[in-house]
């Protein structure tokens, strides 16, 4: 499928390259792609966008428009913003950042330091050997890492096999160690496949922002706490921070209810495997997508699908498990992602995100048949506007304070989102309250 | 030929370990197409292929399964109306052949009790990293009683075979079904039908007719 997913050919850069002028070079894709007016603001000057950031608020106002309305397209501290966003640095108290972004970073090297297994050497030989059968031993632990290692790796050297970027040996390093880390701190979690396309994005961004430094320090004086916060020596601690904070609004699309892996990444060998009792948690929330976002909004299309008996599963596990990472090129898949950061710290705009998208395509949709549908579905047109979905998705969440973009043709709505919006979000409530955490 | 010639569409799932090259005999099949490495698969995915069996238009419905998926993720809606899986492994992968015991409970936990499963050892090209030998996949195939090939996708070996195999024993038996389903009801007409046989055939055309209308 080498080439279905084809992420801007700009950015196959190799790691060490230094890139161009990143900012520049997305405007001019913005303005080609997206024809809106709001991206084409002049750029920046590198240290004004920085303190930009100093100057939001704790509520993040301005941070937050600015990203629903796509205005990060060209940003240079894309992963700032992000951290931000994801809670990962105080907004508002920029005097804190600095200790902030070396706690995290001491947090990733103590985590990897104590995951640093080695038998060689073992106090006792007698119990602690390569052939004992004690879980606790540290040579049963050696093979365990061994093993969740090869089958992280078997993921990472196949992530997005088009793009240069992800072919390096450095960079599949990085990402074996921090899915491999992420594996170790969140058991119940493991490693499953999906959540190395969920971590590909955030290294590249990093990478991106820490390329910019490089390049304006090329050119002119950096104030030294920028140059501290986007160290290129930190690429793999500083995506581990934003990984798993994303890892942490998303759980739900990857977690498996009473059942946790075993430490080498397999599901218990012996378990019973009958699922028709308890339903995953991606199942129950796309069902409920459907049912209580869909139907209301779109009744000709939830009645298409469900005659054609086409379950949201079909194509949306894989669209939440990679907050929609295979449908949209990379470029828009990051504007995308800062909307859904922005709206809200437990992503509840992914919900919408579905039904917006469907409902892009639901004229195709309306007159094709199963085969189609589904193939529409599990490859959806990678053209789609995305301002427009984004736009349509907040307009469905908040009909109140958005309007719909003009262009989606907006179907029947019988009943206002707003009050279907009031019912009890299981999904919402949990990852709120453990995010609090 | 256009879809709706077909005489039938056979849903056919691909199943088995992660790695193993699910996604690349789907491709190699359905599109003549090989690469070396293939995006992991996430979820599920979906390709077809119009063939003719034994001069008769048939729709291969192929669904493409994520590896990692063994357990309860694989969501009863990918079972659903699968007449035909081909069951995989790697023949340079030993952990890929031994799982394929838990494999088959899963299918049989889930998937129709008469759905016509095929054994596939894949990579029969790669000769000096071999770790299962041919007899192996063999005898496991000959004690669940299913077809077995060993196939290479690289190569192109095998890889319409086992597919036409499929389709074949999947077509026997629907025929099957269809016969048992006369007997239903002339035996219904005269008022002498058995409840094991009654039971049976409820279960098909549950099954069997996942694409009807449902409302």
């Amino acid at each position: 499928m080498n080439h279905e997913y084809d992420w801007s050919l700009n950015y196959n850069m190799p790691l060490d390259d230094v890139p161009v002028d990143i900012a520049q070079e997305a405007l001019v894709l913005n303005g080609d792609t997206m024809g809106s007016p709001k991206g084409r603001q002049p750029p920046l000057q590198y240290e004004e966008e920085w303190r930009s950031l100093l100057k939001e608020g704790i509520d993040l106002c301005d941070l937050r428009k600015k990203a629903l309305e796509g205005g990060l397209r060209a940003a240079r501290f894309r992963s700032v913003v992000w951290k931000l966003l994801l809670g990962a640095l105080t907004p508002g108290s920029p005097d804190t950042w600095l200790s902030q972004v070396e706690s995290d970073r001491n947090h990733y090297s103590t985590l990897k330091a104590k995951l640093r297994v080695s038998p060689i050497g073992s106090a006792e030989p007698q119990s602690d050997n390569p052939l004992s059968q004690d879980e606790q031993s540290t040579w049963h632990q050696f093979f365990c890492d061994r093993d969740l290692q090869a089958l992280i790796k078997q993921d990472v050297v196949r992530t997005f096999p088009g793009v240069d970027f992800f072919r390096g040996e450095n960079v599949q390093e990085i990402m074996i160690n921090i899915l491999f880390a992420y594996a170790r701190e969140y058991p119940a979690m493991c490693y499953r496949q999906g959540m190395h396309e969920v971590l590909a994005p955030v290294v590249f961004v990093v990478h991106c922002d820490q390329q910019a430094l490089l390049h304006t320090q090329e050119q002119s004086e950096v104030s030294p706490e920028i140059v501290t916060v986007l160290d290129p020596k930190y690429l793999e601690a500083d995506s581990y921070t934003l990984f798993r904070r994303i890892m942490n609004a998303i759980e739900g699309s990857y977690l498996i209810p009473n059942m946790a892996p075993t430490s080498t990444g397999y599901f218990p060998a012996n378990m019973k495997t009958t699922m028709n009792n308890t339903e995953n948690q991606v199942v129950a929330q796309l069902n409920w997508i459907k049912e209580v976002l869909l139907a209301p909004n779109d009744p000709q299309l939830f009645q298409h699908l469900e005659q054609l008996d086409i379950p949201l599963q079909l194509f949306g596990i894989r669209w939440l498990r990679l907050l929609f990472g295979r449908e949209f090129p990379l470029q828009d898949l990051l504007v995308l992602w800062d909307a859904i950061f922005a709206d809200s710290s437990s992503f509840d705009l992914v919900n919408y995100i579905v039904v917006s998208m469907l409902v892009a395509i639901r004229s195709t949709l309306l007159k094709s048949d199963y085969t189609k549908c589904l193939t529409q579905l599990m490859r959806y047109p990678g053209s789609m506007d995305i301002s427009i979905i984004i736009d349509y998705a907040l307009y469905l969440k908040a009909p109140s304070k958005f309007s719909p973009p003009p262009k989606i043709i907006p179907p029947k709505v019988l009943v206002s989102t707003d009050e279907k919006n009031d019912r009890v979000h299981y999904h919402r409530r949990k990852q709120e309250s453990e995010s609090r955490k | 030929m256009a879809p709706a010639e077909c005489e039938a569409t056979y849903k056919v799932l691909v199943l088995g370990d992660s790695n193993v090259g699910k996604t690349c005999i789907v491709h190699r099949y359905c599109d003549q197409t090989y690469y070396d490495t293939y995006i992991s698969t996430i979820g599920i995915d979906f390709k077809q292929k119009i063939i003719s069996l034994d001069g008769t238009p048939i729709k291969m419905q192929i669904w493409d399964t994520a590896g990692q998926e063994r357990f309860r993720t694989l969501t009863t809606a990918y079972y659903r109306g699968a007449m035909g899986i081909l069951l995989m492994y790697d023949v340079t992968n030993q952990e890929s052949f031994n799982n394929l015991t838990y494999w088959l409970k899963n299918i049989e936990e889930n998937a129709s009790p008469d759905v016509i499963k095929v054994l596939a050892g894949n990579k029969c090209d790669a000769v000096s990293q071999r770790m299962v030998e041919q007899d192996m996949g063999q005898k496991l195939a000959e004690n669940y009683d299913i077809p077995f090939y060993e196939v290479s996708c690289k190569q192109n070996i095998n890889i319409d075979k086992i597919f036409l195999t499929l389709a074949r024993h999947i077509r026997e038996q629907r025929s099957y079904q269809q016969l048992t389903e006369r007997e239903h009801y002339d035996s219904g007409q005269n008022g002498n039908i058995t409840l094991d046989l009654k039971s049976r055939i409820l279960e098909h055309t549950s099954l069997k007719e996942p694409w009807k209308c449902t409302c």
